[in-house]
């Protein structure tokens, strides 16, 4: 089998998906077979050795995320057929994929909620701290300056207690940056792959 | 960048500290009374204790004339539930 018969043959098993996606997949297997062409391979020889055009498809539809390779398989059998089911099964997936973003933007928003309690008590913090230099003033001006040095003493420790929470609130405040990134990736994993994440492809050659 | 972490938190540091050598201080010079740490504002009746010690006249103290100033806030208001009137019967056709 030529190089142009494997990419043609590829190109009609992987209709079903977006034309932007076949191009793509087919452009990685030339420049594949054109690597091994250029390590001394005749073509025929890289041809064979990227698999049969079935597996080759098989394999970058096992690549993608769950809900678009259900929809591309069913495309694949029928494109009726895809619409038929979209369109019976709505009232059950469209209730489903609106408590799945549901739940997925209230985990999001309970995430930020932590870093921001964190915050919320150090900025109370700060401002009882402020609240006791105020009365320490206080205390001067009725002259009990015993109460003054109390006051004054609470205002700045308060104060230092809040630098300290705000400086663990920022360490939280990454921490959690991260997390709600690693979360919101989780969440649109069904639906979608990041470009970093594309392995299928290359696993298979490797294969 | 990590100096700044540091002076940060040194200066943060500092203030704790500070405020735990005023604070004791205060303590010690009140002949160790617990009063010295405690702050009673009460708008009802007017009354304000600063460390033990009452206040006749809170002109000139920062936060406290503001305080006094506003007076006695009245939630009772809020906070009392009255039944909400009943709705006419409607007529006979």
């Amino acid at each position: 089998m030529t190089r142009d018969e494997f990419l043609g043959r590829l190109g009609e098993l992987l209709a079903c998906l977006p034309a932007e996606q076949v191009e793509e997949t087919k452009a990685f297997y030339a420049e594949a077979i054109a690597d091994r062409m250029e390590d001394g391979m005749s073509e025929e020889e890289a041809v064979a050795a990227m698999g049969t055009p079935g597996e080759v498809a098989e394999a970058t539809l096992d690549d993608l995320p769950a809900v678009p390779r259900a929809i591309a398989r069913t495309r694949r059998r029928s494109t009726a057929l895809l619409w038929v089911l979209a369109i019976v099964g709505s009232p059950v997936w469209v209730p489903l994929l609106a408590a799945f973003a549901a739940v997925a933007v209230t985990v999001y928003i309970c995430i930020w909620v932590l870093a921001l309690c964190v915050w919320i008590v150090a900025a109370a913090l700060g401002g009882v701290g402020v609240v006791e230099l105020l009365l320490a003033v206080s205390g001067v001006t009725i002259g009990h300056f015993p109460y003054a040095l109390a006051s004054a003493g609470v205002g700045l420790g308060l104060v230092g207690v809040a630098l300290f929470v705000g400086a663990g609130a920022w360490a939280a405040s990454k921490q959690i940056a991260r997390l709600s990134a690693l979360w919101a990736r989780k969440a649109a994993s069904p639906f979608w792959k990041g470009k970093g994440e594309k392995g299928g492809a290359a696993a298979h050659l490797a294969a | 960048m990590i100096s700044a972490k540091k002076i940060y938190l040194a200066v943060a540091g500092g203030l704790v500290a500070a405020g735990v050598v005023l604070a004791g201080i205060g303590f010690i010079a009140s002949d160790f009374d617990p009063a010295v740490f405690t702050t009673q504002i009460d708008m009802r009746d007017d009354t304000i204790v600063l460390g033990g010690v009452e206040v006749d006249d809170p002109t000139g103290l920062p936060l406290i004339e503001q305080l006094a100033g506003i007076g006695e806030v009245d939630t009772s208001g809020i906070t009392a539930s009255e039944a909400p009137a009943a709705p006419e019967a409607p007529t006979a056709p």
